[in-house]
Parts: structure tokens; C-alpha cells; sequence
């Protein structure tokens, strides 16, 4: 004698599905579509759905931790909303007294003559370049009063407002996403407790903008770092920071280029004490974020070939060199080994043509951010690490 | 807390007071979650980033201008922006139902909310008129979101006895709904578009 199927509890019918449809997993059609007993249980169902998604609570342990952290972190900074890290004050002029004088500089440069009719021109316009050069004049005002931040927070705001006006119309020449990025990044690190509010508000706005873009504009190089960029990100004592570039995928199939261009580089900084491997470590340069790294590393290789050779190393000026992490943290190992035997054989011949000359600053500034690269890459690879380290003070 | 309270919280946690922040964290933080949450689908993203928004929120207070629209609304729009943020790191562009397709300015951000609270108000009714046990099952199961087998551990009962249980306070819900003239259908299609 057989016993009957008999039907599955709705309990059970229910408990089945229940699960996938919470978690998003599955729609309440694809489940009524894929298992039709579940028609049986379809208004409970809903009315799960229902209350999950409109009582969903966090947990009680889960609010009181964050509260915690909340606390912590506005205890930090000495309050909520505040943000303390020593304030700067001029002893000749009052902040506010210098951001009116810079203000008038600007509005100077507004309401005269091509000055005034350059305010409004984007990257590539004919009257750019005029803009730009205001912009040096008051940011060297600026500066003068002690008020470089103020400054660097204003540039941003034009930098990025040229960028999203060009990305609207279509085209982004991939400078103007370079200069964003560099008066983005100058922002973050001049950013004081007075800024930083400003700042923090100008790129939680300016992150939203991004939103609207069209996904064309979101696929361009160097849309991730500035994307990454207005993500506000703090030390542990409050104080923005700027975030280290991620790394892209696929560097190697930069190499090629970059290898043919690296010989002259090697020529005139052929004293320095390790460089024979080291030095041809450059070439994954191009492999850094575009357009931040391509801006710097490829006119290190063109120009430096017309510098003397580095014999005079030792007056090389340590303190005006700019931090290496940021710029040369990427650097993945696998391509640096590649690229070592490539210039190793021209540095004998050059040797014996070292001049006595001193090398311009801006040449000598040059050699020591090839040294600067040269040195954190070595020290990646010694650590097995691939995160390079901050350059020794004393010159080779 | 009423909008006179929340200004004045609003105001006190700009020059600094902690405490009047906590109170508007208290305040807002499941609604915040709960707008997270049916974005993201995932209790622990969703409470990441709420974690997430309220950090970003005490970074960029002191440049808050309070307008017409709740300090909600506010937040809102910081949440919306990470969860952005959380589909761009997933490698994916967030569908429409996920987020609204466009950043939309604070003060037009307001009806959704307001209606919503409506709609959550109208169902913790209906809820409290369920019994005592009924009431557990749901709360645990579907407001905290535990599994089955825990919310059995515990009421200290076997995974079977939830079941039924689970099944009869849905059921008693969904009529209680009913009778409320409680629009499941369309509040549930407004949910998820």
C-alpha cells in the first residue's frame, strides 16, 4: 500500500524561500516563476519583505559601537564638527583680513581688461594661459600673507569646475585632468583647521558631481584618482590626507616605451654609488596612475640628458625634495627585473666627460628625484615589499 | 526630537558638543541604515557604511548650513553618495532601483522620507497588534535579522516550532494589512524602484 504525497507545510514552502528573497538574492517573481508552490505562501512572502525592508534595524550592539567610535573620533579632534590641529595665525594680519585681500587680488583680476575676459576660458581656450598666469600672481599673494591654503582650496574648486565643464561638453584633454589632480592633492596636503571643513564639504559636493557624469567621462584615465581623491580620508589625528594612488592591473605592456626612452637618462647620473642596476628601474614609470605620474617621470627622462654629470652629487639640496611615497609607491616588482640590463652598458663611456660645472637647480633638482626613485625602488626590492621607503639624508 | 530640538542640537554639535551629535547619530541612524540597507542588500555592507556616513558627516558638520530641508535629508544625500561609492568598488554601476539615478539637491529630497515614515508607522501598528510570540518572531527574524536558527536558539524553541510560528505572524500580518487597507502591493513595487 502506498501512502500519498502529501503537500509540504507552508511553514516549510515558506522557510524555502524565504532566505534567497531576503538577501536579494532572487525576486518575489523569479520565485513565484521558478517554484510555484511558493504561490501558496505568496502574500507572506510580501509581507516578509515588507517589514524587512522598512523595520530593518542595525543591531543595538552594532549602534553602540559606532557611537563609540563616533565619540572617539570627535574626542580627536576636540569636538564634534571641529577640527583642531593647530590653527595658523599671521601676527601682522588676521586670516580673515588676508582672504579679503585675496579675494580683492581675484576679484583685481575679474573686473580688468584680458585678465577679466580670461576668468571664465577652460583648458585649451586662447585666453588659458592668461588665467593661469593670474592665478600664479595671487597665489604668490596668497602665499605672501600666509594664506597658501586658502589659496590651494580656491584652485581646486576652478580646477575642478574647468574639468566638469569640459567633461560635459564631451572632452577632457587629459592635462586638465592632470591639474585637477595636482590642485587636488596640493589642497589635501596644505589643507589646515580652517580649510579642512571647507575642503572636506567641497569634495563630498564634487564627489556627488560625479554621479552625473556620462559613463564616457568615467572610463578616462585618471578618473579613479580624482574620483579617489575627493573621498576625504584622515590621519589618526583628524588631519586630511592624501590617499596613496591604487595600482593599476596591468602595467607591463607600458614597458616597451618607456625602455627606449631611458639611455639618455642614465648618461649623466652615472656617479651615483649604486645606480648601475637600480637606475634602470625606471621604467615602469608610465605604469603609475595617468596622468599624475606620466606628468613627471617622462620629463625626468627627456631633460636630463642636457645635465652635466652628477659628480657634484654632494651639494644636491636634501630638503627641497618632494615626498617619493606618493608618486613612486606603485612600482610593481615583476616589472622591474625585466627591465634591468638595459643601460647598464653605457655607463663606463660617460664617466670621463664629468664636468666640474654645477648643474642648474632645476636640473639638479631632477637628478635627485631620479635618485629619490632610484633609491625607494632599491629599497622596495630589498624588502620584498614593492613599498618603497623615504630617501636617506645624507647625499650619495 | 522635534525640528526646534534638532536645530539646537544641530547648532551645539557645530561648535563642538559631542553629545549633541550622539543625539542626532541616535536619532537618524536606522533611518540611515534602513536606506542603506535596501540599497546595498547586505546587513554588514549596509552597516559599514552607515558607520560610514555619520564618520563623514562629523568631518564636514562645521560647514553644514541648516536650510528648511531635516538634518536628514542631509545625511541622505551623503548616504546615497557612498552607496555609490559601494557599487563603484564592486566594479559595477548601481541600477536605477539601487540609487536614484541622479543626485538629487537636499531640499527636493523630502516627500520620499515623509511618506516612507507614514508607511513605517502604519505597519509598527500592525505589528503591535500580533501576539506577544508573533511579535518576537518578526522583530527577530526580520527587523534584527537573524536566521531561523538562531531566533530558535533564542526563544528556546526547535528550528520547526519558528517555522509555524514564523508562518502564522506573517500571515496574521499580511491580514491585518489587509483589513488596514494597507497598499502592499504598491508600497512594495515604490520599495524597489
Amino acid at each position: 500500500m502506498t501512502v500519498p504525497p502529501t503537500d509540504p507545510h507552508p511553514g516549510d514552502v515558506l522557510e524555502k524561500h524565504l532566505p534567497a528573497l531576503l538577501a536579494g538574492r532572487r525576486t518575489l517573481e523569479e520565485t513565484l516563476r521558478q517554484s510555484p508552490e511558493a504561490a501558496a505562501v505568496q502574500a507572506e512572502l510580501k509581507t516578509a519583505l515588507l517589514v524587512n525592508r522598512l523595520l530593518a534595524e542595525m543591531p543595538d550592539t552594532a549602534v553602540r559601537d559606532l557611537e563609540q567610535r563616533l565619540r572617539a573620533r570627535a574626542a580627536r579632534r576636540g569636538g564634534a564638527g571641529r577640527v583642531l590641529p593647530a590653527a595658523r595665525r599671521l601676527p601682522q594680519i588676521s586670516r580673515w583680513a588676508a582672504v579679503l585681500l585675496i579675494a580683492l587680488f581675484v576679484g583685481l583680476g575679474a573686473g580688468g581688461g584680458t585678465v577679466a575676459a580670461s576668468a571664465g576660458s577652460l583648458p585649451g581656450d586662447p585666453l588659458y594661459g592668461i588665467k593661469r598666469a593670474w592665478e600664479q600672481v595671487v597665489a604668490l599673494v596668497a602665499t605672501l600673507l600666509g594664506r597658501a591654503e586658502d589659496m590651494a582650496l580656491h584652485l581646486a574648486r576652478v580646477r575642478f569646475a574647468e574639468w566638469l565643464a569640459l567633461n560635459t561638453a564631451g572632452s577632457t584633454p587629459a592635462p586638465a585632468t592632470t591639474d585637477l589632480i595636482l590642485a587636488l592633492e596640493n589642497a589635501i596636503r596644505q589643507a589646515d583647521s580652517t580649510t579642512t571643513p571647507q575642503l572636506v564639504t567641497f569634495m563630498l559636493a564634487a564627489e556627488n558631481a560625479l554621479q552625473s557624469l556620462p559613463p564616457a567621462a568615467q572610463q578616462q584615465p585618471g578618473y579613479d584618482r580624482v574620483a579617489q581623491l575627493l573621498q576625504p580620508d584622515f590621519d589618526a589625528q583628524g588631519g586630511l590626507i592624501v590617499p596613496l594612488p591604487r595600482l593599476l592591473p596591468t602595467p607591463a605592456p607600458a614597458l616597451p616605451a618607456a625602455t627606449a626612452t631611458l639611455p639618455p637618462t642614465i648618461a649623466p647620473t652615472g656617479t651615483l654609488p649604486p645606480t648601475g642596476t637600480p637606475t634602470a628601474t625606471l621604467p615602469p614609470t608610465p605604469t603609475l596612475p595617468p596622468p599624475t605620474a606620466t606628468s613627471r617621470i617622462p620629463a625626468t627622462a627627456t631633460r636630463t640628458p642636457a645635465a652635466p654629470t652628477a659628480s657634484p652629487t654632494a651639494t644636491l639640496p636634501t630638503a627641497t625634495l618632494p615626498p617619493p611615497t606618493a608618486t613612486w609607491t606603485p612600482l610593481p616588482l615583476g616589472v622591474i627585473t625585466s627591465a634591468t640590463p638595459v643601460t647598464l652598458p653605457t655607463l663606463g663611456p660617460v664617466l670621463p666627460s664629468v664636468t666640474p660645472v654645477l648643474p642648474p637647480l632645476e636640473v639638479t633638482l631632477r637628478i635627485r628625484e631620479t635618485q629619490a626613485a632610484v633609491y625607494a625602488t632599491q629599497t622596495a626590492i630589498a624588502a620584498g615589499t614593492g613599498e618603497p621607503t623615504p630617501t636617506p639624508d645624507t647625499a650619495p | 526630537m522635534d525640528r526646534g530640538d534638532e536645530r539646537k542640537w544641530i547648532k551645539e554639535a557645530r561648535r563642538g558638543d559631542v553629545e549633541a551629535f550622539a543625539a542626532l547619530y541616535r536619532e537618524h541612524v536606522q533611518a540611515i541604515f534602513r536606506f542603506v540597507y535596501h540599497r546595498v542588500n547586505d546587513r554588514a555592507q549596509a552597516e559599514d557604511i552607515t558607520g560610514d556616513v555619520f564618520v563623514r558627516a562629523l568631518e564636514a558638520l562645521p560647514n553644514y548650513q541648516p536650510t528648511e530641508a531635516p538634518f536628514l535629508a542631509w545625511l541622505y544625500s551623503i548616504a546615497r553618495a557612498r552607496v555609490i561609492d559601494f557599487y563603484r568598488q564592486q566594479g559595477r554601476r548601481p541600477a536605477e532601483s539601487d540609487v536614484d539615478e541622479q543626485p538629487v539637491p537636499v531640499e527636493m529630497d523630502l516627500d520620499a522620507p515623509l511618506m516612507q515614515q507614514q508607511l513605517v508607522a502604519d505597519l509598527r501598528k500592525a505589528v503591535a497588534n500580533l501576539t506577544p510570540e508573533q511579535q518576537q518572531v518578526i522583530h527577530l527574524r526580520f527587523v534584527e535579522g537573524l536566521r531561523l536558527e538562531e531566533v530558535a536558539t533564542r526563544l528556546g524553541k526547535n528550528a520547526n516550532a519558528i517555522k509555524a510560528l514564523q508562518h502564522r505572524a506573517l500571515r496574521a500580518l499580511a491580514a491585518r494589512l489587509e483589513r488596514s487597507n494597507f497598499d502592499l502591493e504598491s508600497t512594495l513595487a515604490g520599495l524597489s524602484s
